[in-house]
């Protein structure tokens, strides 16, 4: 989920997360099985408190009946962050905030992707405190273009409001020592996706992630909570693995 | 030893910025293991010396805000290496006797990682600028 933290001046962050999402499709013509989704994020740090991220998926698609797949590239979001609050209250704690603008861009192949800009804007808000991480985030997307057959939240012909919170819990090291080590995090996430033609979705994600000093892995399955959707295929659960490299 | 206390400045905007500290401070302020204390953290504050400077900043929340400070401290003229203790929030840099750094560069180089320097600790006989 969008944290409010980001690379330093100069600074690249590479994440590459591979999701597997299986779907209850109730269409008889054409349901959509399951989508593998190979989202590549690339995080520059342009000065102090302002970064450049652009995330980019590349889609594969089982569906119908007798089962075939389609592969394509979705919709580069281009995105601005800017940190507005910084309280750093001791060694490890702190209290931080980030607001979020950028926009969708037409790039999706293969029947993925819309075919308009659809800028969006957003908050995000994290706080540490010893061994205990709080964030929350909220965005909104501007829709002007539906994708042709739509999956996900946001590309039906609505506008899209995101909202995100989670809670961290690091499991080691229970305190950090004089030498900066890895750690390792049990994490809860909440998500909840709200359209503006009425349909709506709520998931939990629980998992885990590891973090180094140049490196972090993520690990997490995406349960749904409670699900208003028809005019695309309802979520039934969802697996995603994450790298994250620092250079 | 000489120390110098520094506070990075305010950042706008204020409003905003209050009401997300209070909720997320509120929320997790039960969770809040205690702090170390500031006698116990100068306790183990390593001593500078002709060739170390320790600086003290806070917000190393993770172990890639550690790789921000170093990747920063490394790009400033007259730093040889960085050792950084989590734990009490000290960062000793190794600097060149000959180029060492003024108190603004450190400063400059530690709100570009993303941190909050709250003092430099060098020796007094080492003529920092």
């Amino acid at each position: 989920m969008p944290a409010a933290t980001q690379p330093s001046p100069g600074q690249w962050i590479l994440t590459e997360k591979v999701r597997y999402y299986d779907f209850r499709d109730d269409d008889p013509l054409d349901p959509v099985d399951s989508i593998v989704a190979a989202e590549t994020t690339v995080a520059y740090g342009l000065i102090p408190r302002l970064s450049l991220q652009l995330d980019l998926p590349l889609l594969w698609q089982q569906s119908g009946t007798p089962s075939s797949t389609t592969f394509g590239l979705g919709d580069l979001s281009l995105a601005l962050k800017w940190r507005v609050l910084q309280e750093d209250l001791g060694p490890v704690d702190t209290i931080r905030a980030s607001v979020i603008g950028g926009t969708m861009v037409p790039t999706g192949t293969g029947g993925f992707g819309s075919t308009s800009v659809n800028p969006f804007i957003g908050i995000a808000a994290t706080g540490i405190f010893g061994r205990h991480g709080l964030s929350a985030a909220a965005s909104y997307r501007f829709t002007s273009g539906a994708t042709f057959d739509p999956v996900f939240a946001g590309e039906t012909n609505a506008d899209l409001f995101r909202f995100e919170a989670s809670y961290l819990f690091r499991l080691a090291p229970e305190e950090y020592t004089e030498t900066h080590e890895a750690a390792t995090y049990l994490v809860g996430e909440f998500l909840g996706e709200w359209e503006t033609d009425g349909q709506s979705e709520l998931f939990l994600a629980p998992g885990i992630l590891w973090e180094a000093q140049r490196m972090a892995l993520e690990l997490s399955v995406r349960l749904p909570v409670a699900q208003q959707v028809t005019d695309r295929p309802k979520s039934a659960w969802a697996l995603s693995v994450g790298v994250r490299l620092l250079f | 030893m000489r120390s110098t206390t520094l506070r990075s400045s305010a950042l706008a905007p204020r409003a905003i910025s209050s009401t997300l500290f209070y909720v997320l401070a509120l929320a997790a302020c039960s969770a809040t293991p205690p702090a170390p204390s500031s006698n116990s953290v100068l306790a183990a504050m390593p001593s500078p010396d002709e060739t170390h400077v320790v600086l003290v900043a806070h917000g190393m929340a993770c172990p890639k805000c550690v790789t921000n400070a170093d990747l920063q401290l490394m790009k400033v003229e007259g730093v040889r290496a960085c050792t950084i203790d989590m734990k009490h929030g000290f960062i000793i840099v190794e600097v060149d006797p000959a180029r060492r750094p003024t108190r603004e560069t450190y400063a400059r180089a530690i709100d570009a990682a993303g941190l909050t320097l709250v003092s430099v600790h060098e020796s007094t006989t080492s003529g920092t600028p």
